[in-house]
């Protein structure tokens, strides 16, 4: 299973203070918070690390259902400055970032999983809008999905089940295919297992 | 504190977090804070630490972890509030 997530660095320091008095300890562990102190920028390393966390609390919960918040119970270990691990309760990803000027986005996939993404795509668009942002994304994800199967888009739809986790399908009752979404500020991400 | 104060405190925190204005006005004990009111993990983290300290009080890791909606954190905003 595959988690992802994008961080607009732009829109993060507006939204998010993370000097803030309790926030670094709230989540993250030891380790991490030594990370951050010794980055070049510190800021980084933060949204680097929280986007590590949030992918693979996606995949996590696309593999056993059931939600929780605590990023502190996923535990990250760096091996280059943008990939490493993350574990959950002994369930390991491997992690990459991508570190830009102005996002980051990261993919957590499971150890055992080997084969690349069926598709994995990152945009910016010009717009910020939640709402919009969504729908080109579903869109996208379907024209995506159509070009790499052969398959007409007339019959993919996105269905999301009792958790909230996204799906693709094709034609009804035929096996959907769990499906990672992330939008933050002006950036939209998809990955297709 | 009564249910309603109690959720009016909370309103009053997670507005400046929110993202869907609809979700918001219809807030209930069932709303969810990321789901229903699309405030973004990070900000969850806000909304924790602005409940700790308006009710003074500390939510540990294991409680912090049920805290994704209304009803959950009323639920642990008393707990930990008669543990005083």
């Amino acid at each position: 299973m595959r988690g992802n997530d994008i961080i607009d660095l732009k829109v993060a320091a507006k939204e998010s203070n993370w000097q803030r008095k309790g926030f670094l300890e709230k989540i993250f562990t030891p380790q991490e918070r030594i990370y951050i102190t010794e980055a070049l920028c510190p800021e980084k390393m933060v949204w680097t690390l929280w986007s590590q966390k949030e992918s693979a609390y996606k995949a996590y919960t696309r593999q056993f259902s059931g939600r929780f918040f605590d990023p502190k119970k996923i535990n990250c270990t760096l091996l280059t400055a943008c990939a490493g691990t993350a574990t959950i309760n002994s369930t390991t990803y491997r992690t990459v970032s991508s570190i830009a000027d102005k996002y980051i986005y990261s993919i957590a996939s499971h150890e055992g999983l080997t084969a690349p993404p069926l598709t994995d795509y990152l945009f910016y668009s010009n717009t910020n809008d939640y709402t919009t942002l969504s729908g080109i994304i579903y869109q996208l994800m379907i024209a995506k999905f159509a070009a790499a199967t052969g398959k007409s888009v007339n019959n993919i739809s996105v269905i999301k089940n009792t958790n909230g986790i996204p799906f693709l399908e094709y034609k009804k009752n035929q096996q959907a295919i769990p499906v990672s979404i992330s939008h933050h500020g002006q950036y939209g991400a998809f990955t297709i297992n | 504190m009564t249910k309603e104060e109690l959720i009016t405190s909370l309103k009053e925190i997670v507005k400046p977090y929110v993202r869907n204005e609809e979700g918001f006005a219809n807030l209930t004990e069932e709303t969810d804070f990321l789901n229903d009111l699309k405030i973004n993990s990070a900000n969850l983290v806000d909304v924790i630490l602005d409940i700790e300290t308006k009710f003074d009080i500390i939510i540990d890791n294991e409680s912090m972890e049920k805290m994704l909606t209304v009803k959950a954190a009323m639920e642990i905003i008393t707990a930990k509030l008669s543990e005083k």
